[in-house]
């Protein structure tokens, strides 16, 4: 029953951030400064839940993105995969309790997403984004994304300890 | 199976599906006329609820302007930008019919054959820019409505790009302002030829394979050639902001603005040909 109302909670959420994403924020022409929020279900699941789960929410995540975007089809599915899942080796045995923690590894996912879309685009196409683009969108994303970090994972956090999103465990 | 086989296999099958996945990506990295069934799919899926969330984040929009009593003022303010947006539209007609005309008085019997009758179809843009590498809009209509790939989109003020590709109920734009979306252009007084392109240095136009002797100047009209065979002669580009002469001193390198707000598009227009 836990599980089940914690896949559901799940769902919602992503539903919720996709439609705010793409239907709100990607609409008041922000550029580069929008949230991306689908962001931080990889890496809070790294941070929190370990490597697989990391993986998991990141092809997810990449795969929906990809999916919407139309364009270089299954390499957001395999770059955000890939940091969710080193996320999570990387953050593994630290305290989940430090902020800073959730903060850092926002910044860092999203510039090495960044960073890994744009060298694999460019090789694929033959034609590479401009180190300034890239910077901006780094720069621009980093800012928006490492503010709001904090703020979502404070109830993620205590939501998988206490709340709604807490696993189902095993009777011994 | 001993722990290192199992390993080994397992390494191998993830190297095969990165490999997959490498191979579908490259296959989709240039712009596709078709998007396959699932994409098509999750689009029309999510166009109703986008156009939703859209609605309300303009209510709320507009519930804030009339709590601080500017609603009208901002309608009127709207009603006549949109009038002017018109004029400035029609005037740049005007004067492309004028300098057509005194052309085709010269050429008596020549027919003008290139161009091309279109339908204007009114549409809502129900997404902007789903990912910030690309410039790009989703608009309410797809191939159920007419549309194909490669037709131009152009609003009020100006050419707003083309038709990328189609769901059925709805379409991607590649805005004018992409790196992929090259327009051939001219400038409308001079007729001197050139290439309009987005700059992702600066996110705005420039007009390059320009001569440097073409005697142009600032603030003078661009607009599309008809050449490029995807846009008609005479859609507005922009004006000239600012010549400089490139490195080699052949050609110059022309910024070229748009009038068009591409961060606050609503309403756009899809040029369809008659049949």
């Amino acid at each position: 029953m836990l599980n089940w109302r914690r896949y559901l909670v799940l769902a919602v959420l992503y539903l919720a951030a996709f439609l705010l994403q793409y239907g709100v924020l990607s609409n008041l022409g922000w550029g580069v400064f929008c949230p991306q929020l689908l962001l931080f279900f990889p890496v809070f699941a790294g941070v929190l839940r370990g490597s697989l789960s990391g993986l998991a929410h990141g092809l997810f995540c990449g795969l929906l993105q990809d999916l919407i975007i139309g364009r270089f089809v299954g390499l957001n599915f395999l770059v955000w995969g890939l940091t969710g899942f080193l996320c999570g080796l990387f953050t593994k045995g630290l305290f989940k309790e430090n902020y800073f923690i959730a903060l850092l590894s926002v910044f860092v996912v999203h510039a090495a997403n960044c960073l890994l879309y744009a060298l694999l685009a460019g090789i694929l196409s033959g034609a590479f984004f401009s180190m300034t683009y890239i910077s901006k969108i780094i720069l621009g994303g980093a800012l928006v994304n490492c503010f709001l970090a904090p703020v979502i994972y404070v109830p993620v956090y205590r939501s998988l300890l206490y709340g709604w999103l807490r696993p189902l465990t095993k009777k011994t | 199976m001993t722990p290192n086989r199992k390993k080994g296999l397992i390494a191998g099958i993830v190297l095969v599906l990165v490999v997959l996945v490498l191979y579908i990506a490259s296959q989709t990295s240039t712009e596709r006329e078709n998007i396959s069934k699932p994409e098509a799919i999750l689009r029309d899926i999510l166009a109703p609820m986008q156009n939703g969330a859209r609605v309300i984040a303009e209510n709320i929009g507009n519930w804030g302007a009339y709590l601080e009593g500017l609603d009208n003022l901002r309608a009127e303010n709207e009603e006549l930008r949109k009038e002017l947006s018109a004029l400035r539209l029609q005037l740049v007609q005007i004067d492309e019919y004028k300098l057509e005309n005194e052309r085709l008085n010269k050429l008596l019997n020549a027919v003008d054959d290139y161009s091309q009758k279109f339908d204007y179809h009114t549409t809502t843009v129900i997404s902007r820019e789903p990912s910030t590498w690309y410039k790009t809009l989703r608009i309410n209509g797809g191939s159920a409505d007419g549309f194909k790939s490669g037709m131009p989109v152009v609003c009020a003020e100006g050419l707003v790009g083309r038709i990328n590709n189609t769901s059925e109920h709805e379409s991607e734009v590649l805005l004018v302002t992409a790196r992929e979306g090259a327009v051939s252009a001219m400038v409308q007084n001079t007729r001197t030829i050139g290439v309009v392109e987005g700059d992702t240095e600066t996110a705005n136009l420039r007009m390059i394979h320009v001569p440097y002797d073409a005697e142009i100047e600032n603030y003078q009209q661009v607009i599309t050639s008809g050449y490029g065979g995807i846009y008609p002669q005479g859609l507005l580009v922009g004006y000239i902001n600012n010549i400089d002469l490139q490195s080699d001193g052949l050609m110059l390198n022309i910024d070229v603005r748009s009038y068009v707000d591409f961060y606050h598009l609503e309403e756009v227009m899809v040029l369809v040909p008659q049949n």
